[in-house]
């Protein structure tokens, strides 16, 4: 299978906007209160680790993605019932990515519009961009995040200057209910967890690591990827805890929408909720893209198959309908989320199965040599 | 191509039978002529031209006088006795044997001589024909810079650029394309600039043409094209010289083509297509800003009409409340949803647009006037459309005429289409779908290897210096790296100008 190159600029900007196009519109941490914030540093610390898991495993194996390795460290057998999890694993968090979205977007702004209309023309656009391989991925990364990231610094700044909600002061106390709610939104039990979400979900760049034209800057960009989103998110929870408060944040399903509402320039330039939609959507791009990708390359590599663009179009036709059909409301679709994905699905495969990898492989290398 | 191995192509010798062929090709041709005659009252010979193509005078004057007139002895020899070449007073002057090569000769407009007994015939060239002057081009005018247009003549192109590189190092290789049409396409570059394998690259792209005739530049540009399914034009087309020697200076290829005043240049990015040659005579600071404004403005051709429609149906909150007072009492009294009425002024836009083309000078000025303010005023008058939505098309249709590359405004105008269809079912977020699927294929784009976003797309910062703002020409130490990284270096550095220091 031919596989294009991309820098490692490319490869972060991919990365990152897969890490927090989600995120910042949901309320990260908020079972600690004012301190999500520090959950959130916390919980980037735990990310470094896991990031420091799969660049190692790549430094083992350099040219192979996820999908490669498994056979080669735990044996063929073994491997296809892991690696089958894996496709599926990675298909439906495309599934549930693309559900949050299409909910937010129908809830909000186009009221009238069947969901089925919204995801599938998302995925028409998906596929169409991801014909064109990791290239066409890579730069679109590099156009389009820039101005994302651009958009956020000015609503975030935005509201600090012009709100009068804003106030620093609802941090306070800081820590001022123990240590304890902090740990407790950062570890996967119970959930929901920031560790898993999203920081662990950047497994998915180690099926990314091979296309990269220089190897060296895996590690680079790996640890680039969970700090600055890590930072980003930090700042993103003060923005919204000092204009909303804890409380609210931790009520609302998108804390984000809720502030930028408020925000009004000149009594002339108001109701900004639209803006930040549509700017939710070129983040979700990048995730709703990197799960379909990395599904097709895993399903790619696993049955040998020379081309992925027939893949992506049946991947287009799985992953629209899965959406709809995987949870019959917003709160099933949550409740979901909390008690299934993330201690049954999250945890295993994100943190458990390549810290094990990463022991068998050590081990592996020590015996040969 | 080549045929001269075909049997029976060379010239026997024989006067009448060479002759009597000859004639047979250009058999009912009213525009062949020949002149029978005898050199020396000893040899018969005759000459052979095509009236409207040759400077009669000069073949009055430098071929039929001294021949008429000679007097010596001419050798019996089956090779052209020198002592006839000799007498013959032209420039440029040929000796051919194959009959086949000697008719497209004669074609292009030489005169060919055929002596009996004489087993090469003498091809003198003395062309001469009606041509259009050279004139300011009428598809890029500007205000400061040269008046100088190329013209259909490529002896005159060719001349328009020599004039402008006065190094050896332009080369200028001539290949013929159409077996019937045979026109001479010439490649134009810089040796020691260029990348050689560009120049490969169109030499085998331009030798794989195989088509009856070449019209016009814009066959060879669909003929080689890399990607012909997209709206985006992936070859500049330009009728100025100095904009020509400007990219052939970055590193560019240029194909001039005859019979047509308009020169392809390869490879390009969407970023050449928006800067005008003007932006590089002006000063810098009027013309990095004018071409901001028209990178805003291409956002307005594409997306304002979509805009309207999207934020009239869904997203009414965006809108100022008192804009939105007026803009939905405009809207009371309009029977058709937006994108209908929409659809409606966009068409008869373009309609009058294609209209005022064909239009004969006199009155076009008149009827642009008269159907923007008249039919535009009546219809919201009657109640058609809405008076914001007749502004939003007409400063849609001023932006679109921004862009100094005729394609890119196709482009532009094709595209806006799809994008009101998916405001008016999507809204906003239709639009940024659309907007991505175009970013997406403007991604994937390559001109003749180059990527169609450069600099912006594989990022290059160094190369941002000419894209949305032109720094002065101080500043311009290195050319653009995706075309001329060979000779990087154009000037010396520092060359930024200080006012001198006067002595106390």
């Amino acid at each position: 299978m031919n596989l294009e190159k991309i820098s490692g600029l490319q490869l972060f900007y991919i990365m990152i906007g897969f890490e927090i196009g989600n995120t910042v519109i949901f309320a990260t941490g908020a079972d600690a209160k004012q301190d999500a914030w520090l959950a959130i540093l916390i919980a980037m610390l735990g990310g470094l680790i896991l990031m420091w898991v799969y660049v190692k495993l790549f430094q083992y194996y350099p040219d192979d993605t996820l999908i490669q390795m498994i056979p080669k460290i735990i044996g063929r057998y073994l491997a296809y019932p892991l690696i089958l999890i894996y496709i599926l694993y990675f298909i439906y968090l495309a599934s549930t990515a693309c559900r949050d979205f299409s909910e937010l977007i129908v809830s909000t702004i186009l009221t009238e519009t069947p969901m089925v209309v919204v995801i599938g023309c998302f995925m028409v656009l998906m596929i169409y961009s991801l014909r064109g391989g990791a290239e066409v991925f890579g730069r679109m990364g590099e156009m389009v995040f820039p101005v994302y990231i651009l958009v956020m610094a000015a609503m975030w700044l935005l509201m600090g200057v012009s709100l009068d909600q804003f106030d620093l002061k609802r941090l306070t106390p800081v820590l001022g209910e123990g240590i304890k709610p902090v740990v407790d939104a950062v570890f996967p039990y119970p959930s929901p967890s920031i560790l898993v979400f999203p920081f662990g979900e950047t497994i998915l760049i180690t099926m990314f690591f091979p296309f990269l034209n220089k190897k060296s800057n895996a590690k680079k960009t790996g640890m680039a990827v969970i700090l600055v989103g890590g930072i980003l998110l930090t700042v993103n929870a003060i923005v919204m805890i000092s204009v909303l408060g804890p409380d609210i944040f931790k009520e609302e399903y998108f804390p984000l929408l809720s502030a930028a509402r408020m925000v009004s320039i000149a009594d002339f330039l108001e109701r900004f909720d639209s803006l930040i939609i549509l700017m939710m959507v070129a983040g979700v791009f990048f995730k709703v893209g990197g799960w379909t990708f990395g599904a097709s390359i895993a399903i790619a590599q696993l049955f040998k198959l020379k081309s992925r663009e027939s893949i992506l179009l049946s991947l287009g036709v799985i992953i629209t309908p899965f959406s709809i059909i995987h949870a019959t409301n917003f709160v099933q679709f949550l409740e979901n989320g909390k008690n299934f994905l993330g201690p049954y699905l999250n945890v295993p495969l994100q943190i458990v199965i390549p810290v094990l990898l990463l022991g068998i492989a050590f081990l592996r290398k020590k015996f040969q040599s | 191509m080549n045929k001269t191995n075909q049997k029976g192509d060379l010239l026997t010798g024989n006067l009448q039978e060479d002759f009597q062929e000859i004639k047979n090709r250009f058999d009912r041709s009213s525009d062949f002529c020949y002149r029978e005659f005898e050199i020396n009252a000893a040899h018969k010979a005759v000459i052979l031209f095509i009236d409207g193509l040759v400077n009669m005078d000069r073949i009055d004057s430098n071929v039929l006088k001294p021949l008429l007139t000679y007097s010596g002895n001419v050798l019996q020899s089956e090779m052209l006795p020198k002592e006839i070449e000799d007498i013959i007073h032209s420039a440029a002057v040929k000796k051919e044997e194959s009959l086949h090569e000697a008719v497209d000769r004669v074609l292009s407009g030489d005169t060919l001589l055929l002596v009996d007994g004489v087993k090469h015939s003498l091809l003198i060239s003395e062309k001469s024909w009606e041509q259009r002057a050279i004139e300011e081009p009428a598809t890029e005018a500007v205000i400061y810079g040269p008046r100088e247009g190329f013209t259909e003549n490529i002896r005159t192109n060719t001349s328009l650029v020599r004039r402008r590189l006065k190094t050896a190092g332009l080369k200028l290789e001539s290949i013929k394309l159409g077996e019937l049409s045979q026109t001479e396409v010439v490649i134009a570059y810089l040796d020691g600039i260029a990348e050689q394998s560009i120049v490969e690259e169109v030499r085998s792209r331009l030798n794989r043409v195989s088509i009856d005739a070449i019209v016009d530049s814009g066959y060879i540009v669909e003929l080689i094209e890399d990607n012909p399914s997209s709206v985006f034009p992936q070859i500049l087309q330009t009728e100025r010289p100095d904009r020509l020697v400007g990219n052939l200076l970055e590193g560019r290829v240029g194909i001039m083509v005859d019979n047509t005043p308009f020169v392809l240049i390869v490879p390009i990015t969407f970023f050449q297509l928006m800067n005008a040659t003007e932006d590089y005579y002006e000063r810098y600071i009027l013309a990095s800003t004018i071409r901001c404004l028209r990178y805003f403005f291409i956002f307005v051709a594409l997306l304002f009409p979509s805009i309207y429609i999207a934020v009239t149906t869904f997203h009414q909150e965006l809108l100022p409340t008192n804009l939105l007072f007026s803009v939905a009492s405009a809207r009371e009294s309009v029977p058709f949803p937006v994108l209908i009425a929409a659809l409606l002024m966009e068409i008869s836009f373009e309609a009058l647009r294609e209209a005022g083309l064909r239009l004969p000078r006199a009155i076009g000025g008149t009827i642009s006037i008269v159907g923007a303010l008249v039919i535009g005023q009546a219809a919201v008058q009657a109640g058609i459309v809405g008076a914001p939505l007749v502004i939003v098309v007409s400063i849609t249709g001023i932006a679109s005429f921004m862009f100094p590359s005729y394609s890119l405004t196709g482009a532009i105008r094709l595209l806006r289409f799809p994008m009101m269809f998916l405001a008016a079912f999507l809204g906003l977020y239709g639009i940024l779908l659309g907007f991505f699927l175009i970013l997406s294929h403007l991604v994937r784009l390559r001109s003749f290897g180059v990527p169609y976003l450069s600099p912006l797309s594989p990022f290059n910062f160094s190369d941002l210096k000419d894209v949305f703002i032109r720094v002065p020409w101080w500043a311009m130490n290195k050319r653009p790296s995706d075309t001329g990284k060979k000779n990087p270096n154009r000037m010396r550095k520092l060359l930024r100008p200080h006012p001198p220091q006067r002595k106390k």
